[in-house]
């Protein structure tokens, strides 16, 4: 077990720094998706599944369709400026 | 301010953090090690006192439940803040016809095929999350930011996402006030009945295990579902009706 949190652990720290270096918007979206799976998948394994499935559902799913939407919103915003 | 004399700046106060950092570090308690007394005594009273057998539900739903309820209010407060916002944007409604049945840009099939197996299942797990919660993890919040899930996936696989012109998302929005609503008539009801806000002993314990235990709590529980489905449905169509309006200009022009 103690194994299993470890290697989640570390899984967190680098998708979290990866997260923190992508540069483009919408790259960054996606890799929250997937550090918001990987910190899930760690408050499972410290058994604290109710916090997990929170995490799920937030971090892995609202969160980036929310950045995802406002992404494509901005830039639909910007095709329009460059149409007019 | 020179490169250098920046450098200095910098480095004298990143030491400093690191030293902070070191020394608090240094002071937190073994990781998995719980000395708080809280946790111990919720643990101790969930089952006897209420009936319920998550504790976690129990201390969001009952114990804090103001905590819980006024985080809904943010949930709701949020979603009006993005209708308001968004349809100020949109401005003047248009005077051209727009068919209500209109579809996305055609999806690919694979995308719809998935869409169509998951809704479903979807559904299914939302439901269960929210009539579940106060016996295995999930509960309201959990199960209606799933049920929201569902019309994402529904969306996304190519379903019919184009409102109205200068319609809200009426059903959406109804669901999403009858769950804020819900729960605090939920609790002026534990105030008439058991004498305090949000007191959820009065609808009685069940029999603990059973899916109608644990007093108020599950009805809570089915409020926020709906309170927190319907806000992001409310959120999410409102961002996709204006994507669907841009990419609509953006063929005409």
């Amino acid at each position: 077990m103690i194994a299993v949190q470890a290697v989640l652990l570390v899984l967190v720290g680098v998708a979290g720094t990866l997260v923190a270096l992508a540069r483009d918007p919408l790259r960054q979206a996606i890799l929250t998706g997937t550090f918001g799976v990987a910190l899930a998948l760690l408050f499972f394994a410290l058994q604290a599944p109710d916090v997990a499935l929170s995490q799920l559902v937030v971090g892995a799913v609202a969160l980036p369709a929310m950045v995802l939407l406002a992404l494509a919103e901005v830039r639909s915003h910007e095709n329009r400026k460059d149409d007019e | 301010m020179s490169r250098t004399a920046r450098l200095v700046v910098f480095a004298v106060g990143a030491a400093g953090l690191a030293a902070m950092l070191a020394w608090s570090f240094a002071g937190l308690p073994d990781f998995g090690v719980y000395t708080g007394r809280y946790g111990r005594i919720i643990a101790q009273i969930t089952e006897p006192d209420r009936g319920v057998t998550n504790a976690v539900t129990f201390t969001a739903f009952d114990v804090r439940a103001v905590d819980t309820m006024i985080e809904e209010f943010i949930v709701f407060a949020a979603a009006i803040a993005a209708v308001a916002l968004l349809r100020h944007q949109r401005g003047e409604p248009e005077e051209e016809e727009h068919p209500a049945d209109m579809l996305r840009p055609k999806t690919s099939p694979a995308l719809r095929v998935v869409g169509a197996l998951l809704a479903g299942p979807t559904v299914v797990v939302a439901l269960d999350l929210v009539a579940h919660g106060h016996l295995t993890p999930g509960g309201g919040f959990q199960g209606g930011v799933v049920l929201a899930a569902t019309a994402v996936v529904v969306v996304a696989a190519g379903g019919r996402v184009r409102l109205p012109p200068d319609e809200p998302p009426l059903l959406a929005e109804i669901i999403h006030g009858a769950g804020a609503a819900g729960f605090v008539l939920l609790g002026l009801a534990g105030l008439i009945f058991s004498g305090a806000f949000l007191n959820t002993t009065f609808a009685g314990h069940g029999t603990t295990g059973a899916l109608l235990s644990g007093g108020a709590i599950p009805l809570l529980n089915v409020a926020t579902g709906l309170e927190v489905a319907g806000a992001i449905v409310v959120i999410l169509a409102e961002f996709l009706e204006q994507e669907m309006l841009a990419a609509e200009e953006g063929e005409s022009s």
